[in-house]
């Protein structure tokens, strides 16, 4: 009875103690890349939430990923216990994934108040980026050029934008098509502005119209296609980037000895319009090239992208594909983004307050239109790129402090080599040695007899 | 404490004179290398794979330590001659504890071969390792106290471990269960399994809340310990 | 209570399992300096009482004391007086003889200064120089009888409860451990059990006879024989 008494006892202070320390968590973090621990920025967004968040996270559930990704969503959970979240196999729940337009590993779709906004990756950055853009509620719209032979946000062909219209929709953007031949103003609420593609010119009105949105704190994006009657450049010249023309070859990185279909895999840019972008896959890429006036102190331009060292621009592509004189050599720049920043000479736009004003625009360029189409939007980090591009331009991008952590990705190539000597070691070495060992005491006994 | 001291001595010697005690640490490690095997298939210097395996096999590997603490004694009969020295029942578990924990800690020693292979091929992270082995250590513990309580309540050294690894699954099942649940019965379940409580030692984070908890098991189990002492004399 | 009395009492000490009862209401002393012997059949109780003496079962009522102490309210001060040797002679099979009964020495105290002396005391009184560095194991059971007599007296106990020391043994151990309980009885003393009438009544002065858990005479050999046998005498006791 005494015992039975103890126990009581005991199991009352143990469950009192493990409430108690539920309650007043603390946390300590040893890693270098601090991946799991939530950042203070997180913690005070994530008490602003006020109704369900509900967070699905689509990840292969073999691998260390979803196991990750639970450890990191429960932490958000932790804080907040509105916020619930699961992790689902797209393989395992299809139905769930086509519920929510999933097709690839590693998109975490956040739901709340009736909205949706995706993160690229179930990493705290872009959860919690996520979660901002869900609380701050509103739609912005991305306007799309139109009237130029552009693939079209609609079509879902494999040369269609259709993917790229989910791609804004599931992250806050409302896409839409935006007309210059009926009237000649960019309306103010095209939070961004996107020439996809023309393959006929653009009239010299709708330039002028698109020059003058871009030049009064406009956000441009201009994805041109090198065998286009269209010229891109009087759009984007102010801007101290401009097109080489001609097509983009790498016989080093490309794809299936297609080497017009190149992969890009140097992104030297702190741009965060590079983040998390590893590779891209640029099917019949134009080239570009850099000059910043000398004139302009608030305009920088960061190289987004470059082909590798063996690529070059082929100035003739109806010709045979070749590196000769007039062509331009490699590594060719295939993306870059601008920025630039000045003081207004007008009045500034709060009544009642004169002096000068800051304007800011944004532009990026890239060399190619076919990335971002059906057919290759989910090609390695295509996807990633244009939203990163949409996002840098909306100024999205800096809803979070972005600190730069360490990357997670340690590699370690286990070759047969390695496997053998793990082995060795593991399984020969220690185990012989702990016997070997253990055997010394019989032998000394042994020895010890045959003396005596 | 002497008292405590002397048995742990006793039984940390005992355990590597015995063919049984070597044949674990050594099984023991190689298991870990085929884990390490396993796990570095990923192609990535990470260790969180290895060392969740690693808690599982603790478990087995404290029920098979545990069972002779005060089964295997009591079938060969040695328990009574402890049982009836001049030693507290609180001493006698203490010095077991301690015993076992001193085979655990060569046990856990020699599988620090994996991680120092891994950082000879590769950069991993030394905050998770550190974590890891936090782990181990907290983890074994609170299993061999577990082991230890479930040891004394039998006579069978088979049993014994048989118990222990009952006990443990149904601890680990608790999580399992909890999945189709809602509201407190989920968490209280979750938070009742140890499964929930090793994930931040894989990933280099140590949270007071896992460490209470398996402190929390380790000293229900050594109060079960004593009473199941005291209520069987 | 009787603070001075340095043996061993018992009073109305009775012992139950569950629903059946292995001792009941069992009350006699083992005066200091004498050998007492535990008499009856097998399944007696004989056991079942020593073990309630050296603490490994507690009464279900009644008290024990031992050199003084009371086993219920202070459970390590009895048994600190006690050596023991169990029905089984149980050693661990994997240590050295020696280093066992140094295990021993220093689990009942014995200061460090004095276990190597405590260690070859008891291997000299037990006979087992010889096999001091031999493992167990491999002891024959005559050799492991031994070093379970070693490990009662390794601390020098004022008290010593032996169950059935001879059992298992041949002839001449026999005598050798007989010859030994009897210089160890000069000195401490001694309660031993034995369903053995003649190895009983050549060791002891008194016994006690028990049977079914109850006791049935206490008293001199020689009373109790009553110009008989003891041999007749007990048939007689356990008969009734």
């Amino acid at each position: 009875m005494r015992g039975l008494a103890a126990m009581m006892v005991a199991i009352g202070v143990v469950v009192a103690a493990n409430v108690a320390a539920y309650g007043h968590d603390t946390q300590v973090d040893v890693s270098v890349a601090h991946r799991f621990t939530l950042s203070p920025e997180t913690r005070a967004l994530v008490r602003a939430v006020h109704a369900p968040l509900r967070i699905r996270a689509f990840l292969a559930s073999h691998g260390g990923a979803a196991d990750d990704a639970r450890f990191l969503l429960s932490r958000y959970t932790e804080l907040n216990s509105r916020i619930r979240f699961s992790v689902v196999d797209p393989d395992a729940h299809p139905g769930e994934a086509r519920r929510f337009g999933i097709t690839r590993y590693a998109s975490v779709v956040l739901t709340y108040r009736g909205r949706r906004v995706d993160a690229p990756d179930a990493e705290e950055l872009e959860i919690s980026t996520a979660i901002l853009r869900l609380l701050r509620g509103h739609v912005r719209s991305v306007c799309v050029l139109t009237g130029h032979g552009e693939p079209a946000l609609d079509d879902t062909a494999p040369d269609g934008l259709s993917a790229v219209a989910d791609l804004l929709r599931h992250n806050a953007y409302e896409p839409r098509d935006l007309d210059l031949s009926t009237s000649s103003i960019v309306p103010k609420d095209c939070a961004a502005v996107i020439v996809a593609g023309p393959t006929d010119p653009l009239l010299p009105a709708e330039v002028q119209a698109l020059d003058a949105y871009t030049k009064a704190d406009g956000r441009l994006m201009v994805l041109a296609t090198p065998t286009s009657r269209a010229d891109p450049n009087p759009l984007i010249a102010s801007w101290g980037v401009r097109f080489t023309g001609g097509l983009v070859i790498d016989p080093a990185r490309s794809e299936n000895l297609d080497t017009a279909n190149v992969i890009v895999e140097r992104f030297p840019s702190a741009s965060p319009v590079d983040a998390g972008v590893s590779r891209l896959q640029l099917p019949a890429g134009g080239g570009l090239f850099v000059a910043v006036p000398p004139d302009r102190p608030g305009l920088s331009v960061a190289r987004l992208a470059l082909a590798s060292g063996r690529s070059f621009v082929e100035t003739r592509p109806d010709t045979e594909i070749d590196f000769d004189g007039l062509d331009i050599p490699g590594p060719v720049l295939v993306a870059a983004a601008a920025d630039d920043s000045r003081v207004a000479a007008g009045e500034t736009g709060v009544p009642g307050r004169s002096g000068a004003r800051i304007e800011r625009t944004r532009v990026v360029v890239a060399g190619d239109v076919a990335f971002v189409t059906n057919r290759f939007l989910d090609h390695l980090s295509n996807a990633r790129f244009l939203l990163n591009g949409i996002n840098w331009l909306t100024e999205e991008e800096q809803l979070l402090a972005t600190t730069s952590r360490p990357s997670a990705d340690r590699p370690l190539p286990f070759t047969p080599e390695r496997q053998t000597r793990v082995l060795a070691v593991t399984v020969g070495a220690v185990p012989g040695a702990i016997v070997g060992i253990g055997l010394v005491p019989a032998l000394v006994r042994r020895l010890r007899r045959r003396r005596r | 404490m002497r008292q405590a001291l002397t048995i742990a001595a006793r039984d940390l010697r005992a355990n590597f004179l015995t063919a049984f005690g070597l044949g674990s640490t050594a099984g023991f490690a190689a298991a870990a290398g085929v884990v390490l095997v396993v796990v570095l298939r990923g192609n990535q210097a990470r260790l969180a794979g290895w060392f969740g395996t690693l808690y599982v096999l603790l478990g087995v590997l404290a029920a098979l330590l545990t069972m002779r603490s005060f089964a295997e004694e009591e079938r060969l009969g040695t328990l009574e001659l402890l049982l009836t020295s001049p030693v507290r029942p609180w001493q006698v578990v203490t010095g077991k504890l301690l015993g076992v924990a001193g085979v655990l800690l060569v046990d856990v020693a020699a599988t620090l071969a994996c991680p120092l292979l891994v950082a000879s091929m590769g950069h991993p992270d030394a905050g998770p390792i550190l974590t890891g082995y936090v782990g181990v250590i907290l983890v074994g513990l609170a299993f061999v106290a577990v082991g230890l309580a479930v040891s004394a309540a039998t006579s069978n050294p088979l049993v014994a471990a048989v118990g222990s690894l009952a006990v443990l699954l149904a601890l680990w099942g608790a999580g399992i269960v909890s999945g189709g649940l809602t509201g407190w019965p989920r968490l209280a379940l979750e938070e009742l399994a140890p499964s929930g409580h090793v994930v931040g030692f894989l990933r280099g984070t140590l949270s007071t809340k896992d460490v209470v908890y398996f402190v929390s098991l380790l000293a229900l189990g050594l109060v079960t310990n004593v009473v199941v002492l005291e209520e069987r004399r | 209570m009787n603070g001075a009395h340095h043996g061993v009492e018992l009073e109305g000490v009775t012992r139950r399992f569950g629903r059946s009862t292995a001792v009941a209401d069992v009350s006699f002393d083992v005066r200091q300096g004498e050998v007492l012997g535990l008499l009856g059949p097998n399944g007696a109780g004989k056991t079942t009482t020593m073990r309630m003496i050296t603490g490994y079962l507690r009464p279900t009522s009644g008290t024990v004391r031992v050199n003084g102490a009371d086993t219920a309210a202070d459970p390590v001060g009895a048994r600190r007086s006690i050596g023991y040797m169990p029905e089984l002679p149980a050693a661990p099979p994997e240590m050295t003889v020696r280093s066992y009964l140094r295990f021993c020495a220093r689990l009942r105290g014995v200061p460090r200064a004095r276990l190597r002396p405590a260690v070859a005391g008891a291997l000299g009184q037990a006979g087992l120089h010889d096999v001091g560095d031999q493992r167990i194991g491999t002891l024959s059971r005559g050799f492991r009888q031994r070093v379970a007599l070693a490990q009662a007296l390794v601390h020098d106990p004022p008290v010593l409860v032996l169950d059935e020391p001879t059992s298992g043994l041949d002839p001449r151990q026999v005598v050798e451990t007989r010859e030994l309980v009897t210089k160890l009885g000069r000195s401490r003393t001694v309660l031993l059990s034995s369903h053995l009438l003649s190895e009983v009544s050549q060791l002891c002065r008194r016994v006690v006879v028990l049977d079914h858990g109850k006791v049935l005479a206490v008293g001199d050999v020689a009373s109790l024989s009553g110009g008989g046998t003891l041999e007749e005498a007990y048939l007689r006791l356990v008969r009734d």
